[in-house]
């Protein structure tokens, strides 16, 4: 009842985890991460990134910001200290790629390639670090041509995540579905700022982060549902899921499956609650399928989206 | 929209038994709590209410049968709404996190120094507690920023409680007993005549924690500091000079306290010499001193 296929994978449910916001380290004290359709690692780049200066972590109403700046190993150590432990769950995983330039997308995606991976997640859309990330997601052509240049370098089914800090998302989801993508991921986080009025300072010491959590949903629901309109790929929803409820919006605005994030943060185990929750609203709502309730959202009727 | 889970391991709802002020801006919460916490490790409070998600993670104070004392100071909105939290009320709390403080080398009969400033004493309690009990002979060096607090508590481990306070301020009345803190004393022991006493014989102190340090050669065989990250840099640089090294507890703006999110690190020198990310809620909050690279 709960399967679903992305981009040729079968996730035994729709429920990933975002990236950055899990450990399967630490997630693993509290659940089985084999309950989950998917298990998405954190972004992982070709050297090792020391990220950025603390504070990273600003709460914000209803969410939250975070500048941590794809702190990671290097994907050597990766593929040496985390992926053996991922992979002893029977569920695919997927790597999140992070890079400044689209030869160190490429080489990251290389290295992947070589391992048992099941699905490549392209993460153009940080918007924490200088160069690449959002740089890339921002703009149709360059979008697009890192999507091409890392469809290239790797045959796993190839995810590319958006950012919705742009003008026009379905122009951004259009260019990466021409350009090779399998599937797209969305969204990442907003650009957000918060200052400390006493002492008159921004709260993160990269001034600007990433706010997340339940505040964003509404924002994410569109997008998703903008996106749906222009592209036929599978699309991963996901922005301030806190229910199985959120997650069912997500699906009736077009998503195939969903990602929990800031959620986990609070409390570790609510990828399982809200893939439970999904499950107990089906059997309320009497639908067989996660697909039948994405079909469901696109019988809604109402206004077609053209132009974002 | 936050709901509960029905039985999770990582965090449950425990009643608050008592909450009171300690000082204008420093509260006591204890709560009827059945987890053990090692002296350093915390817990993370949440509000569960639907604009403020995060936790709040707070060091453990105190840990009794049954019991767990947190000691809070209002900074934000957050900690606003937790202090009218209400005994009979409960709160979800997590189980207890991170690494604690190194003790297990003390023997009986050794010695050790608690260093603590502001709300980097409440730890140091459960500490003091922890070693007391197991006759390890105890000396604080406590900073205060204006009103002091947990002296008593601290007179009562048998410590030898030396403190130091920022501003100038008038000692004796300071120490005039509040009524709930003579009737929660020992029957027989007024501390606050005790203190009184401290005031009579010696200068009031007044300035930091590095002050108090400075101030003498310690003969002790450990020493465990917790506050502010910059106190914690000179205490750490002070007690190299006199050939002693220190374990201090890393304060740092945390997301998720469970590992996740990586929002919270540190650099420290790994046992080469590299220098190395590390995660204050998992990997510390305790370090040695001697391994953190403070400017980082």
């Amino acid at each position: 009842m709960l399967e679903v296929q992305i981009a040729g994978v079968n996730w035994k449910n729709p429920v990933t985890v975002a990236s950055g916001t899990f450990s399967a380290r630490e997630a693993a004290r509290w659940y089985d991460p084999g309950r989950l359709g998917a298990l998405t690692a954190k972004g992982v780049a070709i050297e090792a990134w020391e990220g950025n200066p603390t504070p990273r972590i600003a709460e914000t109403w209803g969410g939250m910001l975070n500048a941590v700046g794809l702190q990671n190993p290097g994907v050597d150590s990766f593929i040496e200290q985390e992926l053996p432990f991922l992979e002893n769950f029977e569920t695919p995983v997927i790597v999140n790629l992070a890079g400044h330039s689209i030869e160190e997308y490429v080489a990251v995606a290389s290295r992947l390639n070589e391992t048992a991976v099941a699905m490549l997640e392209l993460n153009i859309s940080c918007p924490n670090i200088k160069e690449g990330g959002i740089g890339f997601g921002s703009d149709p052509d360059m979008a697009a041509r890192v999507t091409e240049a890392v469809r290239q370098a790797t045959q796993k089914p190839l995810i590319v995540k958006l950012t919705p800090n742009v003008g026009d998302i379905a122009a951004i989801a259009r260019a990466v579905e021409n350009a090779g993508a399998d599937a797209i991921s969305m969204i990442n986080t907003l650009l957000g700022m918060k200052i400390d009025v006493h002492n008159a300072k921004p709260v993160l010491a990269n001034w600007t982060g990433g706010l997340s959590g339940p505040a964003i949903k509404p924002v994410a629901v569109r997008m998703v549902w903008q996106v749906r309109q222009a592209v036929s790929l599978p699309i991963i929803g996901m922005g301030g899921i806190m229910s199985g409820e959120d997650a069912v919006e997500f699906l009736m605005a077009g998503a195939n499956a969903v990602a929990v994030g800031t959620a986990g943060l609070l409390d570790p185990a609510a990828p399982v609650r809200i893939l439970k929750e999904i499950e107990q609203f089906m059997e309320l709502r009497h639908y067989k399928s996660v697909e039948e309730i994405r079909q469901t959202g696109r019988m809604m009727g109402g206004r077609t989206e053209r132009h974002g | 929209m936050t709901k509960q889970l029905a039985s999770n391991p990582f965090s449950k709802r425990y009643e608050i038994i008592r909450h009171s002020q300690l000082t204008e801006a420093v509260w006591q919460l204890v709560l009827a709590y059945d987890q053990k916490a090692e002296p350093g490790q915390f817990v993370n409070l949440y509000l569960d209410e639907a604009d403020l998600l995060l936790p709040r993670p707070i060091s453990v104070c105190r840990q009794e049968e049954g019991k767990l004392t947190l000691v809070y100071a209002i900074r934000g909105e957050g900690t606003r709404r937790l202090a009218r939290r209400e005994p009979g009320q409960a709160l979800r709390v997590s189980q207890p996190l991170g690494k604690g403080y190194e003790t297990d080398y003390l023997q009986k009969g050794q010695t050790a120094l608690l260093i603590g400033g502001g709300l980097g004493i409440p730890p140091l309690l459960h500490l003091a507690e922890t070693l007391a009990a197991r006759e390890i002979g105890l000396t604080t060096a406590l900073g205060y920023r204006d009103d002091s607090f947990l002296l008593e508590e601290f007179q009562k481990t048998g410590a030898e409680v030396n403190f130091i306070v920022e501003p100038p301020f008038s000692f004796a009345e300071r120490f005039d007993p509040p009524s709930s803190a003579t009737a929660s004393s020992e029957p027989g022991t007024d501390f606050a005549a005790v203190l009184r006493e401290m005031s009579a014989e010696k200068e009031a102190p007044r300035g930091q924690v590095t002050d108090l340090l400075a101030g003498r050669q310690w003969e002790v065989d450990a020493c465990f500091a917790c506050g502010p990250k910059a106190m914690l840099q000179k205490v750490t640089a002070q007690l190299a000079e006199m050939g002693k090294p220190v374990q201090v507890s890393l304060e740092e703006r945390m997301g998720c306290g469970y590992g996740a999110c990586v929002g919270c690190v540190c650099r420290v020198l790994d046992p080469k010499g590299r220098a190395i990310s590390r995660k204050v809620c998992v990997d510390g909050p305790v370090f040695w001193g001697s391994e953190v690279i403070w400017n980082a």
